[in-house]
């Protein structure tokens, strides 16, 4: 028998079954009766009140682990995500997505998932336009066809006044619905 | 659906200074309400490197993470540890979650890898420490301190039992007993088949059963 099969007792029946059957409280009466069923049973019961008990504990790491976390991500990020405004100015590639998703989800009925911003071209006098694509979940019921339209306006209108960058393009990939009443009940 | 604008001209990619540190990406953004995002939306957003997402998923996991590890490797300093790591390690490889198992899941998997791994370093010899044993934190008694006393002692007797159990079997009960994860996401969590799976709880069961029988 393979090391990973689970024996069966004297009585042929698998442990792990009889096991599974006194949690589930669905013991037949072979297993109600048997002597090895029984014992297996009464391993079961000598465990379960204590594994509730170990289960139920609070267990809640220090706020330091996260904090170290963030400080070691926060080191990591590559320098070299930056966007080009000028010739000696640079903005944030991770900063100018979150602007740019914060717009989508300031919008109402959409949330923004993927924001990709990138950049092409020799870095001259002025700020070297981007092309950004966006991926969306909208409300079940909203108007997609105009309401991404709207997203592109605001997305080049942000990107232009906010950001500093000319908009070449917007791609816009509606990838999901979600309903509120849905996540209400949830 | 998909809404495209004309293409771009395109020219090789334009490079920055290498020596300009970027700020934390978007905390000069007004935050939307990161808590109330579902959990793809956040994936997605820290796929994208957006620290700030993955510090709510971050949030959101780390106390079931957390009891995991501590179950499995029996200190809360070692536990911490590889939390620790675990939750760095899952930044850099965000981008390779692709969604086929929840994201849950995939972080159970990087937690038992990182315990498996101080396993093998070193065997857990101490016992958690009095403050943290098991019940201690528990109205254990809900009765006569005498009971809540046996109790906390029960458990643990319980987390010693545990602590000597191979670590497959350690990380399989813990998974199913304190987790409640069914067969087939412990398997993708181990990496083991399901048969190993179900073979090595009940291994684990008996062996702790047989060792409780003394408080009996």
């Amino acid at each position: 028998m393979a090391v990973e099969q689970v024996e069966p007792l004297a009585c042929g029946r698998d442990a792990a079954d009889v096991w599974e059957h006194a949690e589930a409280g669905t013991l037949d009466e072979h297993e109600l009766s048997c002597p090895h069923c029984r014992s297996a049973r009464a391993d079961h019961d000598r465990l379960g009140g204590l594994v509730t008990r170990m289960a139920a504990e609070p267990l809640r790491p220090p706020p330091s682990v996260l904090e170290q976390v963030l400080g070691a991500v926060v080191a990591e990020l590559r320098p070299h995500e930056l966007l080009a405004l000028g010739p000696d100015a640079w903005l944030g590639r991770p900063t100018a997505e979150a602007a740019l998703r914060h717009v989508v989800d300031s919008m109402g009925g959409l949330r923004a998932r993927h924001c990709r911003i990138e950049q092409h071209g020799p870095v001259g006098d002025g700020p070297v336009p981007v092309w950004v694509r966006m991926t969306v979940t909208a409300r079940f019921g909203v108007d997609l066809a105009s309401v991404t339209a709207r997203v592109r306006q605001m997305v080049i209108s942000a990107g232009e006044g906010t950001l500093g960058v000319p908009i070449a393009g917007v791609d816009i990939h509606v990838e999901d619905l979600w309903d509120d009443a849905a996540e209400v009940r949830r | 659906m998909q809404a495209t604008d004309p293409a771009p001209q395109r020219g090789p990619r334009s490079g920055g200074p290498a020596s300009a540190a970027p700020r934390v990406p978007g905390s000069a953004v007004p935050g939307s309400a990161r808590s109330e995002l579902d959990e793809q939306t956040l994936v997605a957003r820290a796929q994208d490197g957006d620290v700030h997402s993955f510090a709510e998923l971050a949030r959101r996991h780390q106390d079931a993470l957390f009891r995991v590890a501590v179950r499995v490797l029996g200190q809360r300093a070692d536990a911490e540890d590889a939390l620790q790591e675990a939750l760095i390690d899952a930044w850099r490889r965000i981008g390779t979650f692709r969604g086929d198992a929840a994201f849950s899941t995939w972080m159970y998997r990087i937690v038992t890898n990182r315990c498996t791994a101080v396993i093998r370093r070193k065997r857990p010899t101490v016992p958690l420490p009095d403050d943290d044993a098991p019940g201690a934190m528990l109205d254990a008694g809900s009765g006569s301190p005498e009971r809540a006393a046996e109790v906390d002692a029960e458990l643990a007797a319980l987390s010693r039992a545990l602590a000597d159990l191979p670590g497959e079997q350690r990380t399989c009960w813990v998974l199913r007993e304190l987790e409640g994860l069914g067969y087939a996401e412990i398997a993708h969590i181990t990496g083991a088949s399901e048969t190993a799976v179900r073979g090595r709880l009940h291994r684990a069961r008996t062996a702790l059963a047989e060792r409780m029988r003394a408080w009996r």
